[in-house]
Order: structure tokens, then sequence, then C-alpha cells
């Protein structure tokens, strides 16, 4: 465990190096996230400003669903940013390299350039999340510990979606488009998925399932997700990360080593 | 006239070979009309709920809302569906000079796979439109006045002219910077608010939207649709029509200037 946390921290700190050498890019890559934040976050303001409730959450509950959304998804980029570059490791066969080396493979695809300029945006949202519960009426501590740990259940089922489409670059090289649907998928999670009709926001809650990784956080710590609803998470968190263990042992049998 | 039918053969060639692209990456294709999809859907939903307990909201009925909605999927055909970002690349990568050898316009030849891309957008477009409409059933206007119909048509040519210029100036960049993208994202961030493709600029507070009115951005998506719409003064198209032509001559200049002096630098690196 701590040999392993010793090679996260050296990839890391390779992954900054490399973010060094364009700078002004990455820079603007950030302000560019930042931006958009605060657009939306405007948008936001301003429209239940106005309507005073959204599906049937007032103003702070809903910026509560948007600040763990941008949470959720900022640790998410900047833990699996490496999975955007594999496909180039697949088609070029490098990564043959990467199966040779005593690190396990999995983990080399998944964290092997994590983006530590990331940390600039998660520590403000931290901040964020702790005013709006503190806005938020009738917060349990039992409510703030079953959303912290809601909120590790969406990391490892957002961790199963890269492995899956770490799993499917080997077996077809097309992830680029994959991952960028995932991402398009995880924006619905962004406001509550109460506002979406059925069947669209059981598809979204379950089968996706979004709504349990950007929604359930939010609503346990508010005192409106029932106990099924908890269980049922976690189930689908644990099912979903063992299904990805299971793809990702499967492609690897029929990983090629094309053009190496 | 023979020259000039000539001269049209070439861009049609051009317009042309770059649709066949999207035939060999038809994948792509799909899944980025996916994407906008799954983007007009969210939008939609968030209105059809908030208009869910009331028929009014920031001047707005709910069929007026939906529509706006739904036909930003016209929009990013029409408008912001382009390959001119490719351009920024093409210097980068010493590409350019295989086209500056060629007996064609440049601005010309990107304009002409421009055209290629929101044909294709746009024919897909209006398929997805079709499809949102029979299965989520929204209210909708349907502008049936010749004037507003001209009128929208002739402003979103316009949209995609400015929106063409834009894109060309952001893509010069790389003849001075290989970061291109840095700028290029934080200009998509712009346009998806500030140009309306979330929501009408008019619901944002007064000065704001006062301010908005005099960038570009305004132009490329949220003033068609208002036309569309049909609730907007003569006086207001008119002040619009003289804001967006004067950005399309500043930017056709600038353009211009920065193409001139780029070209000056360019060592068609990497060929």
């Amino acid at each position: 465990m701590i040999r392993y946390f010793r090679v996260f921290i050296l990839l890391s700190y390779a992954s900054f190096q490399t973010f060094l050498a364009s700078r002004i890019g990455a820079v603007l890559f950030l302000a560019g996230k930042i931006l958009r934040f605060i657009f939306f976050l405007t948008f936001l303001v301003v429209l239940v400003a106005k309507t005073q409730v959204l599906a049937g959450y007032n103003l702070w509950q809903v910026l509560l669903f948007y600040l763990t959304f941008n949470f959720i998804d900022a640790a998410t980029q900047m833990l699996f940013r490496e999975v955007y570059r594999f496909r180039q490791q697949i088609i070029t066969g490098n990564f043959d390299l990467v199966l040779v080396k005593p690190v396990n493979s999995l983990f080399r695809a998944l964290f092997g350039g994590t983006d530590l300029l990331d940390l600039v945006t998660l520590f403000p949202f931290i901040i964020f999340i702790g005013i709006a519960v503190s806005r938020v009426a009738d917060i349990t501590f039992i409510g703030i510990l079953l959303y912290c740990l809601l909120v590790l259940n969406s990391l490892f089922i957002a961790a199963s979606f890269h492995i899956m489409v770490l799993a499917l670059a080997i077996l077809t090289t097309e992830i680029d488009h994959a991952v960028m649907i995932y991402r398009d998928l995880s924006t619905m999670g962004r406001l509550p998925v109460d506002i979406y009709s059925e069947p669209l926001r059981s598809f979204i809650t379950f089968v996706i399932p979004i709504g349990i990784m950007m929604a359930f956080p939010a609503k346990a710590l508010m005192g409106v997700l029932s106990l099924t609803g908890i269980f049922t998470a976690f189930g689908i968190g644990i099912t979903v990360f063992s299904l990805s263990l299971f793809l990702w042992r499967y492609a690897l049998r029929y990983y090629t080593s094309a053009s190496s | 006239m023979f020259s000039v039918k000539r001269n049209m053969g070439k861009y049609l060639v051009i317009a042309k070979n770059s649709l066949q692209e999207y035939f060999t990456y038809r994948l792509n294709f799909i899944l980025w009309r996916v994407r906008v999809v799954i983007s007009i859907l969210i939008s939609f939903f968030l209105w059809q709920t908030i208009f869910r307990d009331r028929s009014q909201v920031f001047g707005y009925s709910q069929a007026q809302m939906l529509t706006y909605i739904i036909l930003l999927t016209l929009m990013n055909g029409v408008v912001l569906s382009t390959r001119v970002f490719r351009v920024a690349e093409e210097i980068n990568l010493g590409k350019l000079s295989n086209i500056l050898i060629r007996p064609v316009n440049y601005f010309g030849y990107t304009f002409a796979r421009d055209i290629s891309d929101k044909g294709i957008n746009i024919f897909f477009s209006v398929i997805e439109i079709m499809l949102l409409v029979l299965l989520l059933h929204p209210p909708l206007i349907v502008q049936t006045q010749i004037f507003f119909l001209s009128l929208f048509i002739f402003f979103l040519i316009m949209a995609a002219i400015l929106y063409f210029e834009i894109g060309m100036i952001l893509s010069c960049i790389g003849f001075w910077s290989r970061e291109t993208w840095g700028p290029q994202f934080i200009f998509f961030i712009l346009v998806a608010f500030l140009a309306g493709t979330y929501f009408p600029l008019d619901i944002l507070p007064y000065p704001v939207y006062n301010l908005l009115q005099l960038l570009p951005f305004t132009y490329l998506v949220y003033f068609p649709l208002k036309i569309y719409l049909g609730t907007i003064s003569y006086q207001y198209i008119l002040r619009g029509f003289l804001i967006l032509t004067f950005w399309i001559f500043t930017l056709w200049w600038v353009l211009n200037l920065l193409w001139r002096k780029g070209l000056k630098l360019y060592t068609s690196e990497g060929q």
C-alpha cells in the first residue's frame, strides 16, 4: 500500500512537470473550468431566486446538489486524467512498457497522470459545500457521515466507469467519445435528478447510475433519502466496481500489442 | 462567367471531400450528435420543471421557452458547428503549407469545409428536433410570419459568418504559439453561456444583459432565436443589425491583419 502511494506521488509529480512545460495552456484550461463553474452558479442563483424552488428544493439545497456534482466531477478528472491518454498507448503498443513494470497495470492506467492542478478547484469546492451545508436546515451528524460515505461511493462508481472505458479501449481502440459521453451524461447530475421525467429519471438513477453518484449524497445529507436508497447506492457501487474489474481482466486477455 | 463557375466548382469539391470524411468517421459524428442532444435534454427538463407550477417565468411562456431550447439544436448545426478550429492545428503542424500551395483561397477553402460540416449537422439536427417533438410533446411556437422567418434566416447566416471569423482569429494564435487549445477552451465556455445556449440572455439582470448586447456572442444564438419567437421590437432588431454588422466588419479587418502578419512568421515547422 505504502509502495503504491509512493508510486502515485512519483507519477503525479512527473505529470505535474509536463503541465509546467505548457504553463499558459494549463492556466487557461483551469481558468476556463472556473469560469464555467461561476457562469452556471450565477444562472442557478438568478433562476432559483426568481422561482424560489426547483423540483421542491430551495436555493441552498439546489446549490448543494450543484457543488457536490462539481466536487465529484473535479476529483474524478483530477485522479483519472491518464484514462484520456490510454488509447494512444494501445494503438502504439506502448502499453507493453506498462505491463512489464512491477506495478499493477490497472493502477498505472488509472492514476498515471493525476492532474494536481485540479486541486486548486477542489479545496474551494469543499469550503463552498461547507457553507451550503450550514445554510440547509435539519442537518444531522448521521447525515454528514452518510454524505461523506456516499461521495466516496460515487468516486468508486466513477472509477468503475473509467476502468470500463480502459477495457473498451483495449477491446475496440475507440474511447475518446466514450469518455466524453460519460462526462456529458454525468452533467445531468449537476441539478437534482427530480427535474427529469420518468422513465428518464429511473434510467439515469439506477441504470447509468448518475443519480446515485451525484444526487444521492446531497439527498442523504438533507435526510430525504430512504434506507433502501442508501443500501441500493452502496449495492450498485459494489456491483459496478466488481463488474468493471471483471471487464478489465477480460479485456487484458485480448490485448494484442499491435504496432509495438 | 466560366471562371466564376470553375472557381465555385473547386470549393464544391472541397465541401464534398470534407463531407466524405464524416462517412469515414461515422461513430465519431454520431457520438457528437448524442452529446448535443444530451445538453438540450438537460435544459429542456430543467425548464419543463420550472413551468410545472407557473405559466410565466422571466416574461417567457412555457411554449416560448421550450421552443427556444429545442431550436438550440438547429442553432448548433447552423452556427456553432464548424471545423475552423482545425486551422490552428494545421498551422502548428505545418500542414497549412499543403493548402497554401494550391490554387485556392485559404479562407474560401476553410469556409467550404465549414459548409459541408454545417450541412450534415443541420440535416441531423432537423431529424433530432422531429424526434424530440414526437417523444416529448412540448408546446411549441411555429413562426408563420414571413417577415420574422426571413429575418431569422438572414441573422442565422450573419451569425455563422461571425462565428467563422472568431474561430479563424482564435486559430491565428497558432502562428505565435503552440498553446492554442487553452484560448479555444475559454472561448467555448464563453460562447456556451454568453451566446445564450443555456438560457435566453434577457433573464439576466438588466445591466448585465445591456452589456452583453454590445458583445458579439449575443448575436450568435440568442438574437436569431428572439427574432424567430417574434418577441422583439423593430427598433431592437435594427440596433442588433448595426452592432452585428460592426462586429463582422471589424473582425474581418482584424482577421486579415492577423493572417498577413502570421503568414510572415509561418515557417512550415513540422513538415
